[in-house]
């Protein structure tokens, strides 16, 4: 065997059954354990990022330099912000539901991941479509600015986060016809992450156009 | 194995996912971006059709460089499989000889050796800059560089050593060696081991290509206004900054959930090995902290990019806004810089003094207090900022809090002294030359906490002391005590003792004639980042120049020595130099792919020197549980 047997697109590898046959194998539950512990620190990670962002909301709110932290008139419009906040919410339980049916019963979680990635890519399209219709501009002072941030890396964010989603939708649609469609691991830390993203997305929601 | 691979003719060899077509499409991307940059046009960048400097193209740029330099290491292959469904691996490229250096390799030996080259690289183009700073320094006034470009060389210095040596001691050793200290065979994530790798040799040369966009004049601190006013140049501080950033929060995340998952049955928290402890510490500094200098890089890339204003007061907003992100990242990144140097100290210690490690517990309580602690002090970066100064006397205490546990850990490095039978082989006298060091660092830094001390020191060479004694003195000390020490097992051949310690002994007393009387010269009132002082300070100067090209050809003598031993005489080193007790001593040389060919049990302390050795037992290979 040598490097350029393996497969560059990453399926089945010698490697791997070889190391599935000796003492040291490793369990799907160490795997599940490893996205466990690191989702949650990516999460940590995360979470750090958007904080910069409220600290520059609150930071800039109570300085309001120059008068000019959210001039008249600088508003986003709120019927964008929750179609975003719901799109986003209701991929996330539909994600969770994937994660507890192939749990329980093994497979048809593929429905529920589909569904879940069309929201998801949904909120973020929607959000785009919004910067086109707002009535204000990057250059709009303080609050403009913190807006524009915020919201444009959490789609970033957000896109990310749903490689996972997509993945477990893929992995469905490829195990459809076969007998033990395989549960891809850490189904279920992914869809808790995914939760916590959209989570947060719904927190910007009431920092930005509510309070 | 091997064999097959090498039969094939070079050229072929070059065709496929490697770091020459890494280049490649970085640079076709780049081109790319920067064409793309120029045809976006919107109400917030018209701004750019009067300055000239498109600052979207140029970042557009970076970004599609980094997109095809990460796709021409292969870095998509395994994402776009799984994304069509295909099952989830663990391993890539592991065997085939040199050229695994060159590509995603899952190695974790492999990523070890990169990251030591690569940030040797680095190092090196950092340390070439410091000779010329002190070059430029030799006359009161300019003689090489203007202000503008002595500006930019002091920045470029700055922020390649901050950027590239924070991983200095993870990236190599931590790497290479934490799976084998804590028995696994693997990192929990290989892939984005190698990732982390790549991204910060993408971010070193992004960096480097500031000097074709004219610079930046706001040294490694990068503080707004200037930030955003700043020409070109500036766009390339973000890039690297923010890369660095990406490739810390994964490899912190990478080092904690691999300690906490993958380790060996019997190897409980209170018997991992005080390395780890300084590893996993690090890296949750790593996780939490980089994140903030990530978006507040972003910020400013906003501010220069689409015209927000973040950083501007004229237009709602606010440049201590910056600052305060700036520092809640700095601070924990100069700790960064400082606990693997903790974590590698203590862990030589007891070898080299051949008894186990005094108060463990303690040190371990040190190690982590000094990581929390690290977040509650930013804000004596900012004492004299004009910021609220009923906020000073809560920093000027929280700051001078962290001297306990500081103190904690050098009371266990001296505890561990303690009437030992010290062995004083090159390592140990790099571990003892970093205690001098550091407590002069530390020391100093007390007066730089204290509100009243500031104000008369701050920006002037007296921090530049400080934070060289801590640094240079500390992390760069300990770098090369690691490097001594695990060569050996890294390349199956030591360096030469002899030539090490003639290394050692000049790099330890270049450094403190090169640094001490730079407190003397801060506290004389010569201010950093200025590439003029008063006259009657060249005496000292020059002192402090020549020093420094000392200091600089001692790097040169360790360069020989790498050379001498492992290219030109190539003795193999012994299994074991040192007598060590630590688990990656007992693996074979060089390092079986797997690490360990049966799951290792431990059912000792790390540290257990002074008593027998115990040799590390394996179970019947039928009853080995898994780890966790
Ligand atoms: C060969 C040894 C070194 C020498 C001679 C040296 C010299 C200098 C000098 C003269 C300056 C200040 C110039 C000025 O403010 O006008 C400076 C700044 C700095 N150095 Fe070094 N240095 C060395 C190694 C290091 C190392 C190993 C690190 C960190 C790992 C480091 C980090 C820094 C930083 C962060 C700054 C501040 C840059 C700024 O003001 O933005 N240096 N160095
Ligand atoms: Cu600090």
């Amino acid at each position: 065997m040598s490097d350029l047997t393996i497969p560059s697109d990453g399926s089945e590898m010698s490697d791997l059954t070889l190391r599935e046959s000796d003492v040291y194998a490793e369990t799907p539950e160490l795997h599940e354990r490893i996205d466990r512990i690191g989702f949650w620190l990516v999460g940590g990670a995360t979470v750090m990022f958007f904080f910069s962002f409220v600290f520059a909301y609150f930071y800039l709110r109570s300085l309001d330099s120059n008068g000019l932290w959210r001039p008249a008139g600088v508003d986003p419009p709120t019927a964008y912000g929750i179609l975003i906040a719901a799109a986003l919410a209701l991929s996330a339980l539909a994600f969770l539901y994937a994660a507890r049916v192939a749990r329980q019963r093994g497979r048809g979680w593929g429905l529920p991941s589909g569904v879940a990635l069309l929201l998801g890519l949904f909120a973020c399209v929607a959000q785009a479509v919004e910067y086109a219709h707002i009535p204000f501009g990057p250059q709009s002072g303080g609050y403009a600015s913190v807006f524009f941030g915020w919201t444009v890396f959490y789609v970033v964010i957000a896109l990310i986060s749903l490689y996972r989603v997509e993945v477990a939708f893929a992995a469905a649609l490829r195990a459809r016809g076969e007998e033990d469609g395989a549960v891809p691991e850490g189904l279920t830390p992914a869809a808790v992450y995914w939760a916590f993203v959209a989570g947060l997305g719904v927190l910007s929601w009431i920092i930005l156009y509510l309070v | 194995m091997t064999g097959t691979v090498s039969a094939r003719p070079l050229w072929r060899r070059l065709i496929g996912f490697n770091l020459l077509w890494g280049i490649v499409l970085g640079i076709v991307g780049f081109y790319f971006g920067w064409w793309l940059g120029h045809q976006i046009h919107a109400e917030s960048l018209s701004f750019f059709e009067s300055t000239n400097q498109n600052d979207v193209a140029l970042m557009l740029g970076y970004v599609f460089a980094l997109v095809g330099f990460l796709v021409g290491l292969g870095f998509l292959n395994y994402p776009l499989s799984r994304m069509r469904g295909h099952r989830a691996t663990q391993a890539e490229k592991e065997e085939g000889g040199v050229g695994r250096y060159f590509t995603l390799c899952t190695d974790h030996k492999v990523v070890g050796i990169q990251y030591l080259v690569g940030i040797g690289f680095f190092f090196f183009i950092g340390g070439m800059n410091a000779m010329l700073i002190r070059a430029e320094l030799l006359r009161p006034s300019p003689q090489l560089f203007g202000a503008g470009n002595y500006l930019t060389l002091v920045g470029l210095h700055g922020t390649m050593m901050m950027g590239i040596m924070t991983s200095g001691i993870l990236g190599p050793f931590a790497n290479y060696f934490l799976p084998l200290m804590i028995g696994a065979r693997r990192m929990a994530f290989p892939r984005v081991e190698s990732l982390t790798f790549w991204l910060l040799m993408a971010a070193g040369a992004i960096l480097m290509t500031t000097l074709l966009f004219g610079g930046f004049p706001t040294g490694w601190t990068g503080y707004a206004p200037l930030n955003d006013e700043a020409n070109y140049g500036f766009d390339s501080y973000i890039f690297f900054f923010a890369l660095v950033g990406l490739s810390m929060t994964l490899l912190g995340v990478n080092m904690i959930v691999t300690t906490i998952t993958m380790r060996a049955p019997g190897l409980t928290w209170g018997r991992l090995p005080i390395f780890c402890w300084g590893a996993i510490s690090t890296a949750l500094l790593m996780v939490l902290a980089a994140p903030v200098l990530i978006a507040a890089l972003l910020m400013v890339a906003f501010d220069r990019g689409v015209q927000t204003s973040f950083f501007l007061s004229s237009a709602g907003g606010s440049p201590y806004l910056f600052q305060n992100l700036f520092w809640f990242f700095g601070h924990p990144e100069v700790y960064l810089l400082a606990l693997p140097g903790f974590g590698i100290v203590l862990e030589l210690l007891p070898v080299f003094a051949r008894k186990p490690l005094w108060g463990y517990r303690i040190a371990v309580a040190g190690i982590v207090g000094v990581a929390l602690l690290s977040f509650f002090v930013w804000q004596h970066h900012l004492f004299v900022s004009g910021l609220n100064s009923s906020l000073r006397p809560f920093y000027m205490f929280s700051t001078e809090a962290i001297s306990v546990p500081t103190g904690l850990i050098f009371l266990c490095g001296m505890g561990t002294l303690w009437r030992a039978k010290i062995r004083y082989r090159v390592p140990m006298l790099f571990c003892l030359a970093w205690f001098f060091n550091f407590f002069i660092g530390g020391a100093s830094g007390v007066f730089l906490s204290d509100v009243p001390s500031d104000v008369a020191t701050h920006g002037s060479f007296f921090v530049m002391a400080h934070f060289h004694y801590t640094i240079m003195g500390g992390l760069v000390f300990a770098f090369f005590a690691a490097i001594y020490y695990w060569v050996p097992k890294m390349f199956g051949i030591a360096l030469n003792e002899r030539l090490g310690k003639i290394h050692f002994w000049t790099m330890f007393i270049s450094f403190n004639s090169t640094f001490a009387p730079l407190f003397a010269l801060g506290l004389m009132g010569m201010p950093r980042r200025v590439v003029t002082y008063p006259s009657n300070l060249q005496p000292l100067n020059d002192w402090v120049s020549v020093s420094a090209f000392v200091l600089g050809a001692s790097m040169l003598l360790f360069l020989a020595n790498v050379v001498y031993s492992l290219v030109i005489v190539r003795k193999p080193a012994p299994a074991n130099p040192w007598d060590s007790h630590s688990l990656e001593w007992q693996t074979p040389t060089p390092v079986p792919l797997e690490n360990f060919d049966r799951q290792p049990v431990i059912d000792s302390d790390p540290y257990d020197y002074g008593v027998p050795p115990v040799p590390v037992p394996l179970p019947p290979p039928a009853e080995a549980p898994a780890p966790g």
